[in-house]
């Protein structure tokens, strides 16, 4: 392959050949050669069958430039020995190549895509085409399973829906039939009721409907379940009122209801008595002036709070405090008392109509606000005495006057974190530190319960 | 100069007859193709080389029609004249 034969080398071969003596065999190649040239001499073309055509071209002479100098030269005119291998010949030497043939391209084919396709077809064709088929397939099986599961879930979904709205209207229908039987209905009523507000209000009112279309049917109580469900939940007047003017009602039913009401109120509501209320009112009232008194008394003193008090004032301090304790814990003895006292009257007394109980209890309810209301004043006045309470940072322009919270030092956390997380700033770590008697801000024990204080601007 | 001619007047240089000098030319031919059809070079002093060189695919444009056309690649034979040759078709074969 690509080796570089002299004539001596093709004589050889070509003695070998024509069995001739290597001497002959050079002889008549030499003479071969020296007649194509004889021929182009004098005819300027050999035609040899079997090897191609020499011709002899005329080239004229042309300009051209001395690519050394860049000075214009001009070739001379000469003749050039041109050769055109026979057909056969050049199909023989094309061999490797003769399988290709010239391709037209289409205006949008681009090259470097075309040699990309040669590559993928020849190279890549047998490693892809089994596993996108298998991820196909796969694929098509996936969402086939999908559809059947999604199927299979909308079918159990509308099952189960349709069990749940089956079932409470069923569980109504037996309450209505167990309605009238009292010593039953006690024990179910309420668990049908609980069910029923589970399963949701929207579609309770329409199972109430249907509930009430099947007890019609039935011939029992239409209005006995809804209203036993709605009686610990509510216990309005309005349902009250209803249940009387059904005639069918009966009066274990009405006892049991009234019972149910009566509880219900014992829990959630107590009833007044107007007298109690004003009074309570008036010592609220009382603690609340005193405490203002009383707040007044430390603003208007020179403010050294951090500073240390004399034992005199610390003293009266203690009695204000022992007398401000005394005072909330007959506060809280005679509401105590109130509240006893009310729920033995209600007791004796069920018969109260239930607009005057709804409108006592209202006015109870706006009472206690303003109590609270007082209370909260008075600890807001009571302020400086808590600043005593709790240590205080030397020259801090913050008081400490409370417990914001605690936190456990775990790993990871830091003072600097804290003061962040509570105050949004990270200049408050020397009141952490104060409030916990932490000396070294650096070395704060593991797992220790810091208090977070309440800070108030001096 | 057509094969025919050529055969005959290298058969009056030989001292062969023509039919023996085509049989002779036509194994010498053989040998020839034998050496190109192996991609070999042949220098035949005082004549010329022949070569066999790869020209590499390209694409051509129909200037009429505006078509692209890819072209494979092919071997093709080459000759070139020695200048000794060249030299004397210059001068008409005067040596």
């Amino acid at each position: 392959m690509e080796h570089r034969f002299t004539l001596a080398d093709l004589t050889e071969g070509f003695a070998r050949r024509a069995h001739l003596p290597q001497r002959e065999a050079e002889s008549f190649a030499k003479l071969f050669f020296a007649q194509i040239e004889q021929g182009l001499l004098r005819e300027n073309m050999v035609k040899i069958k079997g090897l191609g055509v020499f011709k002899l071209v005329e080239v004229e002479s042309r300009e051209s430039i001395d690519i050394n100098s860049g000075a214009r030269i001009e070739i001379d005119g000469h003749t050039k020995v041109s050769f055109t291998p026979d057909a056969v010949l050049r199909d023989a030497v094309n061999k490797p190549f003769s399988d290709f043939e010239t391709v037209v391209l289409n205006e949008a084919t681009d090259l470097a895509q075309m040699e990309a396709e040669v590559l993928s077809e020849e190279t890549l064709r047998g490693i892809e085409e089994t596993p996108t088929d298998l991820a196909e397939e796969s694929e098509s099986q996936q969402t086939s399973s999908q559809t059947e599961k999604s199927a299979a879930v909308i079918a159990t979904e509308t099952q189960a829906s349709a069990q749940t709205n089956q079932q409470p209207i069923e569980k109504q229908v037996e309450a209505s039939d167990l309605t009238p039987q009292p010593p039953h209905s006690q024990a179910e009523e309420p668990s049908v009721s609980a069910t029923v507000v589970n399963a949701g209000e929207g579609e309770a009112a329409g199972r109430n409907e249907e509930s009430q279309a099947v007890a019609e049917n039935v011939g029992t109580p239409v209005e006995e379940v809804p209203e036993a469900a709605d009686g610990p939940v509510s216990a309005s007047a309005p349902q009250m009122a209803v249940v009387g003017e059904t005639p069918l009602v009966q009066k274990a039913a009405v006892v049991e209801e009234a019972e149910l009401v009566q509880n219900a109120y014992q829990v959630k509501t107590q009833p007044h008595h107007h007298g109690w209320g004003h009074l309570l009112f008036g010592l609220l009232a009382a603690v609340v002036f005193l405490g203002i008194g009383f707040a007044a008394g430390f603003f208007l003193r020179p403010a050294n709070m951090s500073g240390g008090l004399t034992d005199a004032e610390m003293l009266w301090l203690k009695e204000r405090r022992a007398q401000e304790a005394q005072a909330a814990l007959q506060a809280e003895k005679a509401e105590q008392a109130a509240k006893a006292a009310k729920a033995a009257k209600d007791v004796k007394a069920p018969a109260k109509t239930e607009t005057e109980k709804t409108v006592a209890d209202v006015k109870k309810d706006t009472t206690r606000h303003a109590a609270a209301g007082a209370v909260s004043v008075a600890a807001e006045k009571q302020q400086p005495s808590e600043v005593l309470a709790y240590p205080q940072l030397d020259g801090g322009e913050y008081l400490i006057v409370g417990i914001k919270g605690t936190e456990v030092m775990t790993p990871g956390k830091t003072l600097l974190n804290i003061s962040l997380k509570y105050y949004k700033s990270k200049d408050f770590v020397p009141y952490i530190c104060a409030m916990n008697g932490i000396k070294n801000p650096d070395v704060v024990p593991l797992n220790k319960e810091l208090k977070i204080p309440e800070l108030k601007h001096q | 100069m057509n094969n025919k001619e050529f055969i005959s007047s290298l058969a009056s240089a030989a001292g062969h007859s023509p039919r023996d000098t085509q049989v002779l030319a036509n194994h010498l031919l053989a040998e020839l193709t034998s050496l190109f059809e192996d991609e070999n070079q042949l220098n035949v002093q005082g004549f010329g080389t022949f070569e066999v060189k790869k020209r590499l695919e390209r694409v051509i444009v129909n200037p009429g029609t505006g078509q692209r056309m890819l072209v494979p690649p092919k071997l093709t034979l080459n000759f070139k004249a020695s200048p000794v040759l060249k030299d004397r078709m210059q001068k008409g074969g005067e040596v």
